[in-house]
């Protein structure tokens, strides 16, 4: 049995990106995440589904809406009192790890040679909009999965998330591993512009790779989600995007996965300008 | 499930429980067509749940199979998701294991995905026409050739 056409629940559509070889990447995104949570049964629904879309249509639809996402997110301006330089971070230990200490209302900027630089503020997790905005959707639902005692990732349910309307624009991260040189992407969001990559550390630019291994390890070891304003510039684009780091639980409760979240911001994807 | 019929008694049956050997296949089963279902409903657990009476964890532990649906839960499930009961066994062989369909195998998927991405990878409609005649006979030709 596939998604059946007549179960349909809404008229508006997500937003789904059809790759050629690769067929509905929307439903393939979903049958991963149903994969991972360790629902066989409906990831190869989802993915049998997704294999039909050519021949008999698109099956994805949006659910019905609860929160109402708006199109286009109003960025929340990032207030910029000061900037520093931190060291940047070169290879891991693979034992104990210190976490380097940032404080909330700095800006980091990291940069090399070639011309890329990162930029990262840690937000504060109340600074979500209460409404309408698909990070804040999906940080409530992490909030009832904690209150309730379920935060492992077989809890997880797809349909807050595609309410949420942010399936592409999510990652899961392996974070199982305690050398984050090791932790891998199992879903890389296919809505995400910066690229498609297996594992952090695949990131072209090392200071962002650094960036990315840094953060990641920091909610996997505090087990505290977080937040952060990312501008990059690399290879002469500007990524400008809100990131949403939730952790989920094994059932020994350790951090074993991560749910990334992007929000895309104004600004994104234009070319570096000269002296940016 | 059947275990033995060893003292030429008939069939006997083990009682299973969950810690010791898991979730029954077949609630697994079911539990795995309530999801799909509640899924295309565009319900959430907690919404399906306040429906029947139960917390998210409930009808998570019915989807995973951990917990086993009642007659009368299935019952009123069905009439909420508007399915009716064969539903939820839809997809199981006479002995109660899941069919293995051909179309379920990542092998075939990931083939039948290519082959669908390379014909439209053909812009011009009277090639595309072309590659299916001559696949087409390929095709006839094996069945040929197999006989």
């Amino acid at each position: 049995m596939v998604i059946n056409a007549s179960v349909r629940v809404g008229d508006a559509r997500p937003e789904i990106a059809c790759a050629e070889t690769e067929s509905c990447s929307y439903l393939r995104a979903l049958s991963t995440i149903e994969h991972i949570a360790g629902f066989e049964h409906t990831a190869r629904n989802y993915a049998a589904a997704a294999s039909h879309c050519r021949e008999q249509g698109c099956r994805a639809v949006s659910m019905p809406d609860a929160g109402t996402p708006s199109a286009s997110p109003t960025p929340i301006p990032i207030p910029v009192k000061a900037a520093s330089r931190p060291p940047r971070l070169t290879a891991f230990a693979r034992e104990a790890q210190t976490i380097p200490f940032i404080r909330s209302n700095l800006i980091d900027i990291t940069s090399d040679h070639d011309g890329n630089y990162v930029e990262r503020r840690a937000l504060k997790l109340n600074s979500l909009p209460t409404r309408g905005d698909p990070l804040s959707s999906l940080y409530r639902y992490w909030g009832d999965l904690r209150a309730a005692g379920a935060c492992q990732f077989s809890s997880i349910d797809t349909v807050p998330l595609t309410r949420a309307g942010i399936i592409g624009k999510l990652h899961v991260v392996d974070v199982s591993s305690g050398d984050p040189e090791e932790f891998r992407y199992e879903l890389f969001g296919y809505d995400v512009p910066i690229g498609r990559y297996e594992a952090p550390r695949a990131y072209p630019v090392a200071i962002m790779a650094d960036s990315v291994m840094r953060d990641y390890n920091t909610v996997r070891l505090t087990a505290v989600p977080r937040l952060h304003r990312m501008r990059c510039g690399i290879g002469g684009t500007t990524h400008h995007y809100t990131r949403l780091i939730l952790p989920f639980l094994d059932k020994r409760a350790q951090v074993t996965r991560l749910l990334v979240a992007i929000r895309e911001e104004a600004g994104n994807g234009v070319a570096v300008e000269p002296g940016d | 499930m059947p275990v033995s019929d060893a003292d030429g008694s008939g069939p006997s049956f083990k009682r299973r429980t969950v810690i010791v050997d898991g979730p029954d296949p077949i609630d697994q089963h079911v539990g795995g067509q309530l999801r799909l279902r509640r899924a295309q409903a565009g319900l959430t657990q907690t919404e399906l749940g306040a429906k029947v009476g139960l917390s998210f964890q409930a009808v998570q532990k019915y989807e995973t199979g951990e917990n086993r649906i009642s007659a009368s839960r299935l019952y009123q499930l069905a009439r909420i998701l508007n399915v009716s009961l064969p539903y939820f066994f839809e997809g199981l062989d006479e002995t109660g294991h899941p069919e293995e369909t051909v179309g379920a195998s990542d092998l075939t998927r990931k083939e039948a995905s290519m082959v669908l991405g390379a014909y439209y990878g053909i812009k011009d409609p009277r090639l595309r026409s072309a590659c299916l005649l001559i696949m087409a006979r390929m095709a006839e030709r094996s069945t040929d050739d197999d006989v």
